[in-house]
This record gives structure tokens, C-alpha cells and sequence, in this order.
């Protein structure tokens, strides 16, 4: 699809002649990011200011011209190629750190703003950045919040969107809005956090920005098998000993990197961890002494300390070379992103090992043991048909084997174009068609980066495979039944909030069981029907811990729904829910790291029941008490946005979901 | 007559991990993983694609492969190609080392950039080919400095055209190249020419005609040694980075027979102070790839080639009398001289102690091998971003390996932040 020269002119006038550019060259050059996919746009316009990105976006509209955000391109997805032609807004000059507040910690800044850049301007002033992309010397803040990516030190700190307090925020409809986690109504937010820019673009970031550890220790382990070695990251975990960092290599890769840059790794041993620790020096102190323990209880074979700061530098050296040991062997390197849950690592890094050798690729396999996160790097010749098919079926079998051992085919590198058909291996047809609606809502005309994430054709190709309960499939009929006779239907939980009957009330209370406490994972499932005060004591029972609120009266699904306590809500790695029409959705599952389709945990946080009926829940738990979690009070009463009433008429058209802020509860 | 079209070759040789490899396998090589970007400094000045080592790869991968054309947008490559500072900041970024600097250069080529201007050009080739005559230039041009041609010039501001604006620079260099380090000697009569040499000292460019202090002060850092001054012969760096391959060759090879002449079969180590001068003889290898016994010579040589401070301790031994904040920059050009810069700092640390201080610039490099002459504005401009460096760390002193970043940088510093100044390494002095 050419521009008009009409368009043309107009993009001219705006953004200037110079910054407007439709030679081949400049068209090839954008078309491309760190995945193999390349696409042409139509057109390439530089951005200097940020108050030019609102009537770039308005014209676009206008125009019907789909747009596609690029800053740094470090994509491994094809997540930026503008696979269905329009333009690719260039925003690199838009790097400016607006603010830095160290009393209320926080940091404005520009989406171009480099990674990197924020970490140095805050280490004078003792402060730093909790996220560290692997990439964070080129990637982009705004970058890393459209993937949500977060890096080695996530199993303590979390990812970007835990790290991201505001987002000034354009939709693909042309709104400009301010997205908070606190603010009623759904966590857009959280649900803009890898969007990959599909829904709209990042105007200016409001990042949080931590106190530095006064002090870092950095240890390398070795073990004789990998389960041993997954074996102490759970065996931390549990004994409430979270790492600043977990990073583990197998032996392939330990060789390959040893080879390259000498950091003084045993090569014999079958599996290495290198584990950070920060905090008070006391503190170290004592982790240190529990660290060495756990792993002699689970049979280490070396246990080193980096004693000073280029010992630190060294050990490190090989983590960090580990791309540069593959990518200095063969013209390409293809990297995947597979994550499943931390108990599956042993046994999918075996069977992943396996696709390797039987496909006849060289690979190197590294892994955020702690979130059980996985990227294997498989070099390849691009000028080779048959590598190329080799190493996508290599792939393929690699992110299916995720799936089938319940992850998820990225953990932080994104969907894009490359892992688009992989959606549908993952996802029910249902969920597919929940995300297209999400994408609808916030995109009426398919303008912000189309051709991403949402598979084509998925009606014939998604798998119907999730595991419902009887109790949940009855629901879910009943429901369907009601869409079908057009009848309003009322959520509810345990009736804490509304107090008084309605005639079609639906209650929560009979889904009252907890599924699971897993303590390898440290993860809980619950269903939405449990009371709040019920799951704690369970929790209790068995000596684990959550960040749930102890004063509240209500059940799980009534908290998050109501988004009653606002911190809760990124504790949540899993949702099961059913829709109006009665279709039962599903996302995420005991993953610490999910990067695949829109985040409905956070769709239905503070939902107050206007777009569906939440089953089930999967949160995070842990070892030891959590600090007491801020109850704000239910938010079930406040005016609906623009953004939550084009998603209530794409998810519920009739409006059958009776809810407060869409004017009462009585139909 | 047929105007000559020039192609990209794909089959033009570039240094590799494991030896040499073509054009078109260094640059398949690019995995676009972004890693050299934010060292670029022409990227970071202009925020686009086009304007950083992933950009230029792609380009040069785009024309091999015929997927674009040079007339696609001839203005856009040619200025992707000139733009390039060729310092080698992206060679030490990248996961491959790939020496974009050198993809450069074949680019540069084949889109018949201009880089330098053509009675520049004439006037640098002078000094490979015809010394005398060079000289005789030089002496000339200076006559005219001092009848007020170049003030005229500037005042008038003709020096503000693109082709002239390397004049800006004629009265920094001009005294210099026309009192060269030759004549400086001569008057001192001292013996360079001995019968039986230990070491051969070859003066860089910038110690024979831009700075000949550095050549005397790294005479006398030699002293010891019966030294056999190489003089008066080119490398072939610079027409290597401003002219063609042939001629390049022609130098180099030249210098590679003085060489074995001189040494005979004793092999003498070959000192340089130019630290883009010492990276290019080292890159003789890659350069005479296609000549496979002229390779195995250029082999030899390169083994024996040293920077100085690549010189035994005992000539570095001792602590310079310096109490100042000191850093060292160690920019360079076509290659990254991360192994060089890492023994220089471990002198620095000994000589100066705590007054060392450990000074990367943050973003930019001093633009090397005339480039500066160049580029013009955006070359200033990346200057004065690190003399803003220097100024925020408050340096006093700077300490280049590169003799032309060590002129560049003092200029500038002369100019905007005079408390600091910037010098060659081989101005450090210690006490035995």
C-alpha cells in the first residue's frame, strides 16, 4: 500500500521534509530488527518532539495508514517489521530523563531513553533501575515496557510493567491517556505491557527507581546434573532466600564460552549457577552461609566466591559472552525464549537438548534458572535454505515442548511475526478470540502494528485443549444459556460489597476450592470463590506465604475483580475466566515470565464483573511473610473510560454483565 | 569515453576472528543485534538507521545482494559512508568484532565518496610519493599563512565551504610540516643511520610533519639502543583510508622491503609511535591475503612490529612527577587497540599512582587519522562533547595514544577548556 502524496504532504508539513523518507534505501533499512523477519514500510518519519507524535497519530487515523513504533530494533521476534506496509515512526530522539526523584522514587523519562543511560545517571545519586534486558547497553525503556521484558534479576524484582509507576499513553483510537496500576477500572497498564505497540504508542514513562544495594556478592556454583542444579534454585526459594540474580549454563554451553573468553568456569561440570546476592552485609553475611549449605545438600561440586571486584567482572564475563561465543561461529544466531515452570526445567532442557541433536543444529543453552526462563542460541547460515527450515523446525519443537510441559513460547522476548502461528499451539481458540477483541477495542481500524501476536486463521487452527473442571463447564453453560435468552446476568462473590439481592445474581461462593499450593514453584491456585481469610489460613497451614490482604472479608475473585488491593495484582501469573457468550478463557499458569498475547490477569483486575466471570486464579507465593498489602477498599464504583467501554462492547455487546459503573445492577 | 563505474567487490578482503574472510561473509556476519549502535558517535549525532554501524552493514549487505541500488538514493549512501568517524568503537562493541570501519572503506569506495578534499588529497599523497616535494609545499603554504592568506580566507569566510574547511586546520599543522622531525634531527646532528642496528624506529605521520616532539621524545626514550630511523617513507595508511587499495599497496610493500633490508636476517623489532600507523603495519597480513607469498613476509613483519608501550618495562620504568587528575584516551582508527589501551593504563597506573584516573569518554571518541580534517562540523562537534567529558571529570591532563587525537583534542581544549591539555603518551617523563 503506497502513500498518497496528499499523505505524504501532510506528514511533510508536520514533522518536516528531512524527516519524512520514501527511498528504497531508507525503506530497507527499516524494515528489519534482530529476527530474521524483513519488511518494507511505505514510509519512514523521524520524531524529534513528543508533541508531535499525537497528530502523527490523528493523521494516521485519518488516513487509514497502519504505524509501526521503532527505536532500537533489538526485537529477537519481528516485532517491529511492518509486515502490512504504513509507516515506521522512528522515536530515537526522544530520549530525554525528564526527572529524576529520589524522595518519591521515580524517573521521567522519554521512550528512547536507553536502559543503560537510567542506570548511569542514577548510580552518583545511589539509586538504580530494577530491570536489566540482557540488551540494556541499546534497548530502550519504552522497548522493554512493549515487551515486557525484565532480565536476570526478575525472580527478585519483577519485570517492567512491575517497574512502570505511569504511562502517558496513545491509543490506536487516538486518545491520549495517563494509565496507572492503582487507577480504577482494568490495570491498562498492565495489559499495555507487552502489547509489542499494538495497541497504541508510549508518549512518556514514569519508572520506579530503587535505593542500590549497599553491597553485591556474586557466587559460581557447579553440580553434576541439572536437576541438582534446579534443585537448589527451588531449595532457596523456599528457605525465603531470593537471589539478586540466578543464572545457570549446562556444559555445552559452559565449553563453548570457556573457549571464547577464558572466566575460569570448570568445564567438567555438568551444570553451573552463578547466584548474586545483595542487601546489608550482615545479611550476606548469613545467605552466604545458607547459599553454600543448599548447595552441598545438593551435591556441588565447587562452591567460589568472587572476593573482589574483577573476580566479580570475570565470572560475569562469561555469562555476558555467552551470545558473543555463538554469533563470532556463524553468520546468524536465532534465540528463542521458551519458559515453562522452575519443577519442568530439568526435564524440558532434556527433552530441548534432544530436538537439538536430533535436528542436527549447534546451539548453546542459557537460563534464568530462577523463573525458568530458557534461551537456546542456534547458529545457522541465512544464505542456506535447508538451515533456515532446520532451525525453524528446531524452534518450533523447541517453544511446542515449552508448551506441552505447561510454559509458555516466550518468556520476555515477545510474539511478533516470528512466533505468531506458535500462538495457536498455546492458546484455545477462545482465548485467541478474547486477545482479537482486547486488539479491537483499544485499535478499531488495525492501525498500530497489525500483523502481530494474533495468529492468521486461528478458528481452524487453535487447540481446544484446556482442562476445565465439571463445576466450571456448568457455569459456563449456564451462562450461555442466559446469552443465549439475552438475560442479564450479576457476578458475585460472597456479596460483601452490594449487600442485597438482585434477580440475576450469579455467585462465585460454590467455586470455593484451592487447587493447588505448589512448593516447588511457590505458586498457588485457588478458585475465585475461596474466601480471602480461608486461603490465608491454608496458606499458613502449610507454612507459605501471600501478599493478600488480611482484613478482607471477601473471596479471591471478589479482590482482584475490585481491585481491592491494587499491589496484589501483580502477584497474579494466572486467570481462568468465562465471557459473557459463556466461552471459558485461560492465560498464564505457574510462570513467572509470560510474554505471549495480552495479560488478562490484569484485564480482569478491577473489571468490577463488567467483562466476565473469573474461575480461577494462580498466584505467586512465598517462604516467608510478606509485608502487610494495602487494602484500598473495592473499587466498584466509578465512571467507565472510553478504553473500558469499547472493551465491554467487544467482550459483552448486549451488555448482560450487570455491573456498577455501567449504570447499576438491576438491568 | 565511457565514464568508469565503480562496484562494491564482495571479494575484497576484511580481518576476521580466524584469519581473513571476503566482504560479503564479514558482513552476513551482522546478526542486527544492535550492540554497536549506542557507540557510534555519528549515530548518536544524527538518530537515524542510516547513521550507525547496523545501518551501514545493512547497506553494504542490501547492495551486495542487489536488493538496492547506489542510484536508489545515492545522496543517503555516500553521506552514510562519509559520516563514518572510523574509529573502530563498534568493532569492540560487537559480539563478532567485525570491522564495520573497513566495510566502510569498501563502501566509501565504490560510492565514489569524496572524503577528503581533492587538493588535500594531492598534498598528502606528496608526502608518500615525492617528500621533497612535499616539503617544498609545505614551506610554500606557510609563506602564504604568513602573508594573511588564511586569515584573508577566513576572515572572508571561504573556509566555511565544505571543500575548505580542512584550512581551518593548515595553522595548527602548516608550521609543523614544514619544520619536519628530519630536519629537526639533522640540526642535532645525531646518528640514525647505524651499521648494526638493535631496533628500527619508524615515525608516524603526525611525529614527522604535524607534532616532531613526539618523534624526539620517543628517540629518547629509545636511547639505550642503537636505533635505525625509518623516515621519509609512507606506510600506506593514508591512502588506504583517502585513496585506492593499489596505491596503499604499493607503500606498504615498499616499507616491507626497507624493512627486510635494514633487519636483514637478524628480523629487528619495528617500533612506531602513530597507534593508527602500528594497527595498519599489523594489518599488512589482511592486506597482502591475495598475494600469498607476499602474505607470509607481511606475516613476519607484522610479528615484528611494537607500539611503545609495547616496549620492554625497563624503558617505562620509574613515576613521572605528575599530580594532576590524568586519563588516557585511546581512541583510534580502522581498529579498536583494546589490548594496547589495556598495557598503556597499566604504565599510567604505575607512573601516576592515584592521579590516574580511569576515564572512558562517555559517549563520543576523538575522531582519528585526519578524520577531523574530514568531517568538518559533526567531527567538531564529537570533540567538543569529549572536551565536556574532560571538563566534568576535571581532568588536567590527557594522555592520547594516537598522535593526530592528541592535536585534535588540544586544539579543541585550548579553545574551550584551557585548564586541561591533551598530549601524546610519550610526553609522560619518569624519574628513573
Amino acid at each position: 500500500m503506497a502513500l498518497s502524496s496528499h499523505t505524504l504532504k501532510q506528514l511533510q508539513r508536520l514533522l518536516g521534509p528531512e524527516n519524512v523518507m520514501t527511498d528504497p534505501v531508507s525503506l530497507a533499512l527499516n524494515g528489519y530488527d534482530c529476527s530474521p523477519s524483513r519488511h518494507r514500510p511505505d514510509a519512514v518519519v523521524t520524531v524529534c518532539q513528543p508533541a508531535l507524535l499525537d497528530p502523527l497519530i490523528l493523521l494516521c487515523i485519518k488516513d487509514k495508514i497502519p504505524f509501526i513504533l521503532r527505536a532500537a530494533a533489538t526485537n529477537h521476534a519481528g516485532s517491529c517489521s511492518a509486515v502490512k506496509g504504513g509507516i515506521v515512526i522512528n522515536i530515537n530522539p526522544l530520549h530525554t530523563i525528564y526527572r529524576i526523584d529520589t524522595a518519591q522514587g521515580f524517573a521521567e523519562v522519554d521512550p528512547a531513553v536507553i536502559s543503560a543511560d537510567l542506570q548511569a545517571r542514577l548510580a552518583p545519586l545511589g539509586f538504580f533501575y530494577a530491570p536489566d534486558p540482557a540488551s540494556e547497553k541499546v534497548s530502550t525503556l519504552g522497548g522493554n515496557l512493549a515487551q515486557n521484558a525484565s532480565g536476570a534479576r526478575c525472580l527478585k524484582y519483577g519485570n517492567t510493567s512491575d517497574h512502570t509507576l505511569s504511562v502517558e499513553f496513545i491509543t490506536a483510537a487516538g486518545d491520549t491517556l495517563v494509565l496507572r496500576h492503582d487507577a480504577p477500572g482494568p490495570d491498562y497498564l498492565g495489559l499495555v505491557a507487552g502489547s509489542e505497540g499494538t495497541l497504541g504508542l508510549i508518549k512518556r514513562m514514569r519508572m520506579k527507581i530503587l535505593p542500590a544495594p549497599k553491597h553485591i556478592k556474586t557466587f559460581l556454583a557447579t553440580f553434576p546434573s541439572l536437576a541438582d542444579c534446579v534443585q537448589t534454585v527451588t531449595d532457596l526459594v523456599a528457605q525465603g532466600l531470593i537471589p539478586r540474580c540466578v543464572e545457570a549454563m549446562d556444559r555445552v554451553t559452559t565449553c563453548a564460552v570457556e573457549g571464547f573468553v577464558h572466566a575460569g568456569y570448570p568445564t567438567e561440570a555438568q551444570a553451573l549457577l552463578i547466584i548474586e546476592l545483595d542487601g546489608s552485609l550482615q545479611q550476606i553475611k548469613q545467605d552466604t552461609l545458607t547459599l553454600q549449605t543448599l548447595c552441598q545438600a545438593n551435591h556441588s561440586q565447587t562452591f567460589t566466591q568472587a572476593r573482589t571486584e574483577a573476580e566479580r567482572k570475570k565470572l560475569w564475563s562469561g555469562r555476558r559472552a555467552a551470545y558473543a561465543a555463538m554469533a563470532a561461529l556463524a553468520p546468524n544466531v536465532a534465540v528463542g525464549d521458551g519458559t515453562v515452570p522452575r519443577s519442568q526445567l530439568p526435564q524440558a532442557l532434556k527433552k530441548v537438548r534432544r530436538i537439538i541433536e536430533e535436528n542436527g543444529v549447534t546451539a548453546s543453552l542459557l537460563f534464568h534458572a530462577g523463573d525458568g526462563n530458557f534461551h537456546p542460541q542456534i547458529i545457522y547460515n541465512a544464505k542456506s535454505p535447508q538451515q533456515i527450515k532446520r532451525v525453524h523446525k528446531t524452534l518450533q519443537e523447541i517453544l511446542k515442548t515449552c508448551v506441552d510441559c505447561g510454559g509458555t513460547i516466550s518468556g520476555e522476548h515477545g510474539v511478533g511475526v516470528e512466533k505468531r502461528a506458535l500462538m495457536a499451539y498455546q492458546y484455545s481458540r477462545e482465548t485467541l478470540r478474547l486477545f482479537q477483541k482486547i486488539k479491537n477495542a483499544f485499535d478499531p481500524f488495525q492501525l498500530a502494528n497489525p500483523g502481530k501476536i494474533i495468529p492468521v486463521g486461528f478458528e481452524e487452527k487453535a487447540a481446544p485443549h484446556i482442562e476445565k473442571e465439571e463445576q466450571v463447564i456448568a457455569l459456563a453453560q449456564q451462562i450461555q444459556q442466559r446469552f443465549t435468552l439475552k438475560q442479564p446476568t450479576l457476578v458475585i462473590g460472597a456479596n460483601t460489597q452490594l449487600k442485597q439481592s438482585c434477580p440475576h445474581m450469579l455467585s462465585a461462593a460454590g467455586l470455593n476450592k484451592i487447587v493447588e499450593i505448589d512448593k516447588t514453584n511457590y505458586m498457588a491456585t485457588a478458585q475465585a470463590g475461596v474466601s480471602v481469610s480461608a486461603l490465608i489460613n491454608a496458606l499458613h497451614a502449610q507454612h507459605v506465604y501471600a501478599a493478600l490482604p488480611e482484613n478482607y472479608t471477601g473471596t479471591l475473585g471478589g479482590l482482584v475483580a475490585g481491585k481491592a488491593a491494587p499491589e496484589f495484582v501483580s502477584q497474579l501469573t494466572g486467570i481462568q475466566a468465562i465471557l459473557p457468550n459463556g466461552d471459558i478463557v485461560q492465560y498464564g499458569g505457574k510462570l513467572m515470565k509470560n510474554a505471549a498475547g495480552y495479560n488478562l490477569c490484569r484485564l480482569w483486575a478491577g473489571s468490577a464483573g463488567a467483562l466476565g466471570f473469573i474461575t480461577q486464579l494462580t498466584f505467586k507465593i512465598y517462604a516467608t511473610a510478606c509485608p502487610p498489602t494495602r487494602l484500598a477498599g473495592a473499587q466498584l464504583r466509578f465512571t467507565p473510560d472510553p478504553l473500558l467501554c469499547a472493551l465491554k462492547k467487544q467482550i459483552d455487546p448486549d451488555g448482560l454483565f450487570l455491573s456498577l459503573p455501567f449504570g447499576g445492577i438491576y438491568g | 569515453m565511457a565514464k568508469k563505474t565503480r562496484t562494491l567487490s564482495p571479494q575484497r578482503l576484511m580481518p576476521g576472528p580466524d584469519g581473513v574472510r571476503t566482504l560479503s561473509c564479514s558482513v552476513d556476519f551482522c546478526t542486527r543485534c544492535n550492540a554497536c549502535v549506542q557507540s557510534c558517535p555519528s549515530y548518536l549525532l544524527r538518530q537515524e538507521e542510516a547513521f550507525s554501524p547496523r545501518g551501514r552493514n545493512q547497506i553494504i549487505r542490501l547492495l551486495l545482494e542487489g536488493k538496492i541500488k547506489t542510484a536508489d538514493n545515492k545522496k543517503l549512501i555516500r553521506q552514510t559512508a562519509s559520516s563514518c568517524f572510523l574509529c573502530a568503537r563498534c568493532t569492540s562493541a560487537c559480539a563478532a568484532a567485525l570491522p564495520v570501519a573497513q566495510h566502510v572503506l569498501a563502501l566509501r569506495q565504490a560510492a565514489a565518496c569524496q572524503t577528503l578534499p581533492f587538493m588535500l588529497k594531492q598534498f598528502i599523497g606528496l608526502y608518500g610519493m615525492r617528500p621533497a616535494l612535499f616539503h617544498l609545499v609545505a614551506t610554500l603554504c606557510l609563506g602564504l599563512r604568513r602573508l594573511g592568506l588564511l586569515t584573508f580566507l577566513r576572515v572572508c569566510a571561504i573556509t566555511r565551504l565544505p571543500f575548505l574547511h580542512w584550512l581551518n586546520h593548515a595553522d595548527d599543522i602548516l608550521p609543523r610540516t614544514a619544520a619536519p622531525l628530519s630536519h629537526v634531527i639533522k640540526k642535532q646532528k645525531t646518528v640514525l643511520f647505524p651499521q648494526k642496528p638493535d631496533i628500527i624506529y619508524y615515525p608516524s605521520l603526525e611525529a614527522q610533519y604535524a607534532d616532531p616532539q613526539i618523534g624526539l621524545r620517543t628517540l629518547q626514550l629509545l636511547k639505550p639502543k642503537q636505533v635505525y630511523m625509518l623516515s621519509g617513507q609512507a606506510s600506506g595508511l593514508f591512502e588506504y583510508l583517502y585513496g585506492t587499495d593499489t596505491l596503499a599497496l604499493k607503500q606498504a610493500k615498499n616499507l616491507l622491503l626497507r624493512w627486510e633490508s635494514i633487519s636483514g636476517r637478524r628480523k629487528l623489532t619495528l617500533v612506531t609511535d602513530g597507534l593508527e600507523t602500528y594497527l595498519f603495519l599489523k594489518h599488512f597480513p589482511v592486506l597482502f591475503a591475495s598475494w600469498p607469498g607476499w602474505q607470509k613476509r607481511a606475516e613476519d613483519f607484522a610479528v615484528h612490529v611494537s607500539y611503545i608501550t609495547e616496549l620492554p618495562s625497563s624503558v617505562w620504568a620509574g613515576r613521572a612527577d605528575i599530580t594532576t587528575k590524568t586519563a588516557l584516551d585511546s581512541s583510534s582508527s580502522l581498529f579498536p587497540a583494546d589490548k594496547i589501551a589495556e598495557r598503556t593504563r597499566k604504565i599510567l597506573k604505575t607512573h601516576l599512582g592515584k592521579n590516574f584516573v580511569e576515564c572512558e569518554y562517555s559517549r563520543f571518541v576523538i575522531p582519528g587519522a585526519g578524520n577531523a580534517f574530514v568531517l568538518g562540523t559533526p567531527s567538531r562537534e564529537v570533540i567538543l562533547e569529549n572536551v565536556k567529558d574532560v571538563a566534568r571529570l576535571q581532568l588536567k591532563q590527557v594522555y592520547c595514544l594516537s598522535g593526530w587525537a592528541a592535536l585534535e583534542l588540544n586544539a579543541a581544549l585550548r579553545r574551550h577548556y584551557p585548564q586541561a591539555q591533551a598530549r601524546h603518551v610519550v610526553y609522560l617523563q619518569a624519574k628513573p
